[in-house]
């Protein structure tokens, strides 16, 4: 009894983890360029299930089907976020960009609540959960974290073994000398914001199999994401793939074995101490 | 030839007037009335104890309304307490904002050392960190709250209307002379730069927890009467939407100035009242829309728009 709990517990924290992960890579990529937190994370998130809902809902459409669409309206919608608004604020004061996400954030889920309904909804799809003995991993978590995993994966290639994504890194360590260089470090605000959006929908996309929907749910999600992000150190998505896995197990800890309430809770006070602690993250260089 | 602003004594003068005027009328008028002006007080001297940390010094506080909170359910608490010998009431409210002040200094200490977005969604964090340990906590009623009806005296809008303006008053003065005093000094050199301020011997870590407690502690007052007006104490208190009111109305009016917390509060309330009731699904929307395109356009607040104006008249004479 007492084993099958501690393994259920570690298996729910790290396929939540994981998929916590991938909605946390996009924060830290745009942080990472533009040193913008996006608070309108968490909603972004919310759009993302809606996506998956709707196409459930209305064609009847498998998850792994919407997962493209996810990632296409995530690339539209951050495109005309940059044009629009954060090409104004890029490199202003913090507060800005704050107040402008924030304006972001409500447009949304207001626009959400009013289109579709402030009902909690599931996407009713069942995946095959694979039982060992007494431990079960279902399946619609376990889908969700390797999708997540794999993504990860390929943008840490990109990020590493082309130009583009060479270009990337060099603007999150230092914009001013990689524009030196030659980069065009407008391009690549754009394209890291459209990429850290895309990535922050379809995200949303895996975490509709796992968790209800609401309009006005997404706020958590953003503050995991900003505890993931700080934990992994910004600009890592490595650190982010570590951070979520122990923020996963953290909050399953505390869900099996105090109060499942206080499980958010815990996460905030991770952040709080990471920033205390260790500003820099577990991966980062003291300055 | 100085630019003449004489410290902030005309916007002071102004903005005591307007309290005073908006005071007799919530008196003088049906209690419908007061009950709306009441929430504009509110977010009135909410304005101005926000204005006192984040509005000087340039740091966004997210978790101003724990503070709110805390005082409210301190209230709630003593008043559950004490009910075999009850005490004047407000002195129950000056008991929550101390300890919403006390709270203050405990959570700044560590908190403060944290810079610019990091210290914002620090505060974010501890925000919904205290809302989420008080609706798990027993003795504090979970999420039902703690009903304090039949525990206090009997319901008066007016009086707790007087209480709040009182505060307003308070809260103004109080700007006033932090605007003045060398703490003012010291949290517009952190604005500026902090580093050179350290530099310059501004003892920034003791300025900074100082008014982040002081305008805890009016905050505090503020949560502790609006729970004796709804007898009532729940977690829905530590909402952040209310810390998003206090600094839209800030922007709109402009951050750190004696003026601007009262025109931005004042405006954005009613504005936002409007759209609550003419638009009661679409609000959220327009005000998003509302709040980017004030923050892109205006970054200075109505006051900073006014003074803009003047200078370009070539006028000497400026708001503070």
């Amino acid at each position: 009894m007492f084993l099958d709990l501690l393994a259920q517990t570690v298996v729910t924290g790290v396929l939540v983890g994981l998929i916590l992960a991938l909605a946390s890579v996009g924060m830290t990529i745009i942080f990472g360029i533009m040193k913008i937190f996006n608070i309108a994370s968490g909603d972004l998130v919310v759009l993302g299930c809606y996506v998956i809902f709707w196409l459930n809902a209305i064609f009847a459409l498998d998850p792994i089907i919407g997962f493209p669409v996810a990632i296409l309206i995530g690339v539209v919608l951050g495109a005309g976020l940059y044009y629009f608004l954060i090409r104004h604020i890029v490199r202003t004061v913090g507060l800005r960009s704050l107040m402008v996400l924030f304006g972001v954030s409500s447009i949304l889920s207001n626009s959400m609540l009013v289109a579709w309904e402030p009902l909690t909804r599931t996407v009713p799809v069942f995946y095959p959960n694979l039982v060992f003995a007494d431990v079960t991993i279902p399946g619609n978590k376990l889908l969700p974290a390797i999708v997540s995993v794999i993504t990860t994966i390929v943008l840490l290639v990109v990020l590493n073994y082309t130009y583009f994504g060479r270009s990337i890194r060099a603007t999150v360590s230092n914009w001013r000398a990689a524009s030196l260089v030659g980069i065009n470090v407008n391009k690549i605000y754009a394209a890291g914001f459209t990429i850290g959006i895309a990535l922050t929908v379809f995200a949303g996309a895996l975490i509709s199999l796992v968790y209800p929907i609401e309009p006005y749910g997404g706020l958590p999600y953003s503050l995991y994401a900003f505890t993931i992000v700080i934990l992994g150190t910004v600009g890592d998505p490595i650190g982010c793939l570590v951070a979520g896995l122990i923020i996963g197990l953290a909050t399953s800890f505390t869900g099996s074995y105090w109060t499942q309430g206080m499980a958010p809770a815990v996460s905030y006070i991770i952040l709080v101490l990471t920033f205390l602690i260790r500003p820099e993250g577990l991966f980062g260089k003291r300055r | 030839m100085s630019t003449k602003n004489l410290l902030g004594k005309s916007s002071l003068i102004i903005s005591l007037a307007f309290a005073a005027v908006v005071g007799i009328i919530g008196f003088t008028s049906e209690a419908a009335t007061t009950a709306y002006l009441y929430a504009m007080i509110e977010l009135l001297v909410l304005a101005y104890s926000l204005n006192i940390f984040t509005g000087f010094s340039g740091y966004i506080n997210f978790g101003h309304v724990i503070y709110y909170g805390l005082g409210a359910y301190v209230v709630a608490v003593l008043a559950f307490n004490l009910v075999a010998t009850p005490l004047p009431t407000f002195i129950y409210v000056i008991a929550g904002g101390v300890f919403a002040s006390l709270v203050a200094i405990a959570i700044g200490f560590p908190v403060l050392k944290l810079r610019g977005d990091y210290f914002a969604i620090a505060t974010l964090g501890v925000n919904e960190a205290v809302k989420v340990i008080i609706i798990n906590t027993k003795q504090l009623g979970e999420s039902r709250g703690i009903a304090i009806l039949g525990y206090i005296p009997t319901y008066d809008i007016r009086g707790l209307y007087a209480m709040v303006m009182v505060t307003l008053f308070a809260v103004i003065l109080f700007t006033y002379f932090v605007y003045k005093s060398r703490l003012g000094y010291g949290l517009r050199a952190i604005k500026d730069d902090e580093d050179v301020a350290e530099a310059m011997g501004v003892d920034t870590r003791k300025y900074k927890i100082i008014s982040y407690s002081l305008g805890a502690f009016f905050a505090g007052v503020c949560g502790g009467i609006i729970t004796l007006l709804y007898a009532y104490a729940f977690p829905d208190y530590f909402v952040i939407g209310r810390t998003i009111d206090m600094l839209v109305a800030l922007v709109l009016g402009g951050f750190g100035t004696i003026l601007g917390p009262l025109i931005g509060s004042v405006l954005y309330y009613i504005v936002k009242d409007y759209l609550l009731i003419r638009f009661p699904f679409y609000h959220q929307i327009i005000f998003g829309v509302a709040l980017i395109v004030l923050v892109i356009f205006l970054p200075s607040g109505i006051v900073g728009l006014i003074n803009r104006l003047l200078m370009k008249k070539g006028k000497r004479f400026r708001l503070e």
